[in-house]
């Protein structure tokens, strides 16, 4: 719970996954984010400073993965323990300061099993709209390790649209804080909202109703960028 | 529910499953320490170990160099999943702690 205590042990799990050729394979995803946009960020309080203990990592695809690396005994070494989920046969690490996930874009008619990735030896949940954050990738470097993070505009879009699906109170509102934090950041700098605009292009039109939807009631700025999106 | 007594709840949640998720990993992994017993000038490897308050020795039979040196990193791995075990514990009390001040504060 500690703030230097957690962050160490993420940081000496992305040294190693660097180090072990792994790290180039997944993308950061979740509040862990926001730490490193804020990082990134020359101005002071533009992210919240808000995190959760669960580091999730997205394996974007599995075609560039030649080298076979053995990620469960990775994480042991570290101090991780394997937790099972029968039902869906999903496992997660779990370490006093931090739970590690692995997480697979869903597509197409999606799953209720997780997705075997032989090659790092490790099962993936499967989660709609991940794909909207695997398609914008973004590389920051953060005390000499080089990672994978959404743009923050797929960050705060996803976050919006994924707001909608949450069944529990606390976790909808924690989604919805950071999407609102991030939108502000990226309404205030012309690059991140041109960026925004280039993927809200892209975006299915039934993920535009939704986020439509979403906007009109917590963000109507957006609004405007999506409906100009749906009249063409 | 307030917003931070849901984060401290769900954190100590997944500690419990922590728990018991090092507790099982325990179980499969060697609890001792190895001692050589030299008996006629050969070696004979041994698991040193308490059972009821009192050392106890078991042979681990002809084991080749690499099979013992992954025996000693299964005691190694069980030591630090005891320290982690233990610190799972400590995080839960002071979690629980903490949701009752939540609550007080209310």
């Amino acid at each position: 719970m500690e703030r230097d205590a957690q962050f160490d042990v993420l940081l000496g799990l992305l040294q190693t996954f660097e180090r072990e050729g792994v790290l180039q394979h997944l993308m950061l995803i979740g509040s862990w984010c926001l730490f490193f946009y804020r990082s990134a960020s020359p101005k002071v309080g533009e992210f919240p400073a808000v995190r959760t203990l669960d580091a999730d990592f997205l394996i974007p695809h599995q075609r560039g993965l030649a080298r076979d690396v053995d990620v469960p005994s990775l994480l042991q070494e570290l101090g991780f323990v394997p937790t099972f989920y029968r039902s869906s046969q999903w496992v997660v690490y779990d370490h006093p300061e931090l739970r590690v996930e692995f997480l697979a874009p869903e597509l197409g008619r999606g799953s209720s099993e997780a997705q075997t990735v032989p090659k790092l030896h490790i099962k993936a949940q499967r989660l709609r709209y991940l794909q909207l954050l695997a398609d914008y990738p973004k590389r920051v470097t953060y005390q000499g390790v080089t990672l994978r993070i959404p743009e923050p505009s797929a960050f705060a879009l996803h976050k919006l649209i994924v707001s909608g699906r949450r069944t529990g109170g606390a976790k909808r509102r924690k989604d919805l804080e950071a999407a609102i934090a991030v939108l502000d950041y990226v309404y205030a700098h012309p690059r991140e909202l041109t960026m925004m605009r280039t993927i809200l292009h892209r975006l299915p039109k039934g993920w535009l109703k939704t986020l439509d939807g979403l906007a009109t009631t917590h963000y109507p700025v957006l609004t405007g960028d999506i409906r100009e999106r749906l009249r063409r | 529910m307030g917003s931070i007594e849901a984060v401290l709840r769900e954190e100590l949640q997944r500690l419990r499953v922590a728990e018991k998720s090092y507790q099982r990993a325990m179980k499969g992994l060697p609890k001792g320490s190895i001692q050589h017993k030299r008996i006629k000038g050969r070696q004979y490897p041994y698991l040193a170990f308490r059972k009821a308050g009192k050392v106890a020795y078991r042979y681990l039979g002809r084991l080749s160099q690499d099979d013992l040196k992954a025996f000693r990193n299964g005691i190694e791995q069980r030591v630090r999943y005891e320290r982690l075990c233990a610190e799972v514990r400590k995080s839960q009390r002071r979690l629980q702690r903490m949701i009752r001040g939540t609550r007080r504060a209310i």
